[in-house]
């Protein structure tokens, strides 16, 4: 149902954001420094670019597959990599089919799918083994200060955002709005979720800005141009 | 006693209204003492605090503030906690959420460990600089905004309404944070309607009269009306039909303890059951599977002979959660409380003479074509349970619907609840975080505490 | 030095933080809501009604000349890092595409908020430049040059349709927000 949807979101956002800098719970892998690991996930993510021959793309995946090891990322979902991987080179296996023809299209369709694949599996890993603590900290270095507080602020409050959202659609569902999912199927309801949900959603990201950026000028935010950065624990 | 800070015929309106929060505002602030600013709810006790530490658009004021600092710069360090501490915990350790404000003054990182860990220790907060916000009470992120503010060597502090958000042992603990902190030299402005618990420590109090005017004194809220102990009403509902009935109801969400577990009880029509339990245990979850918006981990629920349903229990349940503002969404009071009317299918010419007659039972008929959005918080507060009153559900869900209210309008909205379930036999279940405030109208208590719903 | 250059560009832009935070709610949700998308509907590949909703209420909502943009680029930075990026750093000119293009209009035309047609046009216009980005992406990748036209083709067309989609809902938000007076 609705409810457990935004529950589930709720809570994996929500449990980002839980794990603190200092001494978490014993991770599976090794620690790499988290500029290390952006670096790496960026410089194998662009390598899979250029990937053209068999010969390159299985050195990558034996480089992915070490990295993979190492780091031992949790909560990768095996099923849904490779019902993405699955969907992606259909797609494209048909087309180099009707092009070169059945054998000659079908390697070629699924070598250029298995580039694809590996030019965003370095950046899932680095998300997967990175609490978002760190990774906001890497942020600050490539980023002005401001933007990556903004950016880093704003996936804090996001399951805050995220729970006046669904307290918004579940009271709007019990005043008689035609907003269930069922409800959704038909068109003509859609008018009811932009205003009823979307439109006091939208109010209420509005004022919860409004009152973050209270509260960082509360604290002489802005007061100069840049700023330093916590060393961390 | 050295001056501060001083503000003269100072006023003030918000961009786009017509009157003036604040109307040729005078007052002086002496280092070392501690001043308490009361008066209800709206009449601009937040707009002084924000007047204080400059953070009101110049453009919309008029008058002047004076600040005596140190000789060279004449700026007076103002550190300001505003109501809501969530909103204003911005990072997601400890030790870095301290340190946000000397990063904003660009304090060498080498220097911030200690001033850190120094400023943690004026407000006895001993956790570990890694320590995740997000596992601290309420209390305890109180005083972390004050720890926060509190780094960065204010010479003026102002705290907003701190009472709402502490218990009294966290009151207790800010007490004697800000008596050390006046023999220190530092300033303190309390804004805050119920200072009681407070009292010990304040020196001066000045007064909001509503009009935007500021008077010394003290500003009397009107007492909350008595709690009274179930059963005290005189009221059997015993042969009432059931209407809720909960057995070994057991919730866990995506962790492994339980919220609550092995609840039972059963809430019978025309009852006023109030459900109470500190921050955090559950009571909005325990409405949502009420509702059924989520599924119990275990247990039974019936409700109106039935399961728990959305689609099924919109016409009988109404709803209003935390902030019930949130919902309102149309452009007239009257086209917000028609809504549900319209979508449950009541005829045209029925639904203008429900509009009136619930907004005449709720105080506010003379709103009827106002938009609500330019309405006070109270008056929109109103709004709201009308919108969810008028379709006349034979149950109401409401979740500390008295937050953020004076003892006014607290009141009024009491009144307003007790007089629908009186006379039109509607089932209430109000939760509130404060077990010393059930409402009168009570008939009866559920507490949860340490993972159990009981009867109180 | 990247960092410097990227902050004179920042300051020079004169956002007020409470903008500029209201921009990056659009770009976590543009994010987020996509995400929810997926688990909860199974609905794969409607990416573009969320990016496109989410790009034009950050324009539509605030004052900010690059309203749309800076949400792109924070939105492309969120989903780089959330590992959401189907094709890792190259998300963020996705986004920051389609915030141009969104932010031009806005600057030609002053209506553009108010009007379903309008917002329509622009939303496929934005959605489309998903064909160059596609298309450039599988050059790099050293795709066939028919085989990516037609897989850009293919997917630029699904991308407009639900980027039109996404647009016809703006104008029902802002002018509610106008008339509740959050918005100017």
């Amino acid at each position: 149902m609705a409810g457990d949807s935004f529950s589930r979101l709720h809570t994996a956002l929500a449990q980002g954001h839980r794990r603190d800098d200092g001494p978490a719970e014993p991770g599976k892998g090794i620690s790499l420094p988290v500029g290390v690991k952006m670096l790496l996930a960026l410089t194998l993510s662009c390598v899979a670019f250029v990937a053209r021959s068999g010969v390159f793309l299985g050195a990558l995946t034996a480089a992915n597959a070490v990295v993979f090891l190492l780091l031992r990322p949790q909560g990768v979902s095996w099923w849904r990599q490779g019902r993405y991987f699955v969907l992606q080179s259909s797609t494209i296996v048909i087309l180099y089919i009707i092009r070169f023809g059945s054998l000659e299209g079908i390697w070629d369709g699924l070598l250029i799918s298995w580039q694809l694949f590996l030019a965003f599996w370095p950046t899932m890993i680095f998300a997967k083994t990175t609490s978002q603590t760190k990774i906001v900290r890497a942020m600050n270095r490539v980023m002005p200060g401001h933007v990556s507080f903004v950016l880093a602020t704003c996936l804090k409050f996001a399951p805050h955002l995220l729970e006046e959202f669904r307290d918004i659609y579940e009271g709007q569902v019990l005043r008689g709005a035609r907003i269930l999912p069922r409800d959704l199927l038909k068109p003509w309801n859609w008018p009811d979720l932009v205003h009823c949900v979307v439109v006091p959603a939208v109010v209420q990201g509005m004022a919860l800005a409004g009152n973050i950026a209270l509260a960082a000028r509360a604290r002489d935010f802005g007061l100069y141009s840049r700023r330093t950065c916590w060393p961390g624990d | 006693m050295v001056v501060l800070l001083q503000l003269q015929n100072f006023s003030y309106a918000y961009p786009g209204t017509g009157t003036a929060v604040l109307q040729d505002v005078n007052l002086e602030i002496e280092a070392g003492c501690c001043y308490c600013l009361t008066g209800p709810t709206g009449s601009g006790k937040t707009t002084v605090a924000l007047a204080l530490k400059g953070l009101l658009d110049s453009v919309d004021c008029s008058g002047t503030i004076d600040r005596f600092g140190t000789p060279d710069t004449r700026e007076v360090r103002v550190g300001l906690v505003l109501q809501n501490p969530e909103t204003q915990l911005l990072a997601t350790t400890v030790g870095a959420e301290v340190a946000f404000g000397l990063e904003n003054l660009c304090v060498d990182p080498q220097a911030m460990p200690a001033r850190v860990e120094a400023a943690l220790s004026l407000v006895d907060l001993c956790k570990p600089l890694d320590y995740p916000v997000a596992m601290l009470s309420m209390g305890q992120k109180y005083r972390l905004l004050v720890a926060a503010l509190l780094v960065m060597e204010p010479q003026l502090l102002i705290l907003d309404e701190p009472a709402a958000q502490l218990d009294p042992q966290g009151l207790a603990a800010l007490c004697r944070v800000l008596s050390d902190l006046k023999a220190r030299g530092v300033a303190v402005v309390l804004c805050e309607h119920r200072p009681g618990p407070l009292l010990e420590v304040v020196d001066r109090f000045w007064q909001m009269d509503g009009n935007g005017r500021l008077f010394p004194g003290r500003w009397q809220a009107p007492e909350a009306p008595p709690a009274i102990s179930a059963g005290q009403a005189g009221t059997d509902f015993a042969d009432a039909p059931a209407l809720l009935q909960v057995r070994d109801l057991s919730f866990s969400g995506h962790g492994t303890v339980p919220v609550w577990k092995d609840v039972c009880f059963d809430i019978h029509r025309g009852q006023c059951v109030v459900v109470t339990g500190m921050n955090g245990t559950g009571k909005t979850t325990l409405l949502r599977v009420l509702a059924g918006f989520l599924k119990p981990g275990r247990g039974s629920i019936r409700i109106f002979d039935g399961e728990p349903e959305p689609r099924l229990l919109r016409r009988r349940l109404g709803c209003l959660f935390q902030n019930p503002q949130k919902q309102i969404f149309e452009n007239t009071v009257r086209e917000e409380i028609a809504f549900p009317l319209k979508r449950f299918g009541w005829p045209a010419a029925d639904r203008a003479a429900r509009i009136e007659e619930t907004l005449r039972l709720c105080g506010i008929e003379h709103l009827i074509d106002a938009s609500p959005h330019k309405l006070s918080y109270g008056q929109k507060h109103l709004v709201a349970i009308a919108s969810v009153l008028a379709p006349a559900p034979e149950m109401l869900f409401l979740d500390d619907p008295f937050a953020g209210l004076d003892g006014a309008r607290q009141r009024d909205v009491m009144d307003v609840l007790d007089s629908w379930s009186r006379e039109r036999g509607v089932t209430l279940v109000i939760t509130s975080h404060d077990p010393e405030q059930v409402p009168g109208l009570a008939d009866g208590h559920l507490h949860i505490e340490g993972g159990r719903i009981g009867w109180r | 030095m990247m960092k410097q250059l990227a902050a004179r560009l920042s300051n020079s832009l004169h956002l007020p933080l409470k903008d500029a935070l209201f921009l990056g709610f659009c770009a976590v949700f543009a994010v987020l809501v996509r995400m929810l998308l997926r688990l909860h509907l199974h609905v794969s590949g409607h990416a573009m009604i969320t990016k496109i909703f989410f790009l034009m209420l950050g324009r539509g909502s605030t004052s900010c000349r690059y309203g749309a943009s800076f949400t792109g680029l924070l939105a492309g930075t969120a989903a780089m890092f959330l590992g959401f990026a189907k094709v890792g750093p190259f998300i963020i000119v996705k986004y920051v595409l389609a915030g141009l293009v969104i932010d031009l209009a806005a600057l030609l035309l002053p209506g553009l908020f108010g009007s379903y047609l309008l917002c329509a046009l622009v939303a496929a216009a934005a959605a489309s430049t998903k064909f160059f980005t596609v298309y450039a992406i599988n050059r790099m990748i050293g795709m066939d040059h028919v085989v990516n036209l037609q897989r850009s083709l293919l997917e630029a067309g699904g991308a407009i349709i639900f980027g039109v989609a996404a647009g016809l809902m703006i104008p029902m938000v802002v002018r509610r927000l106008r008339a509740y007076g959050v918005v100017r």
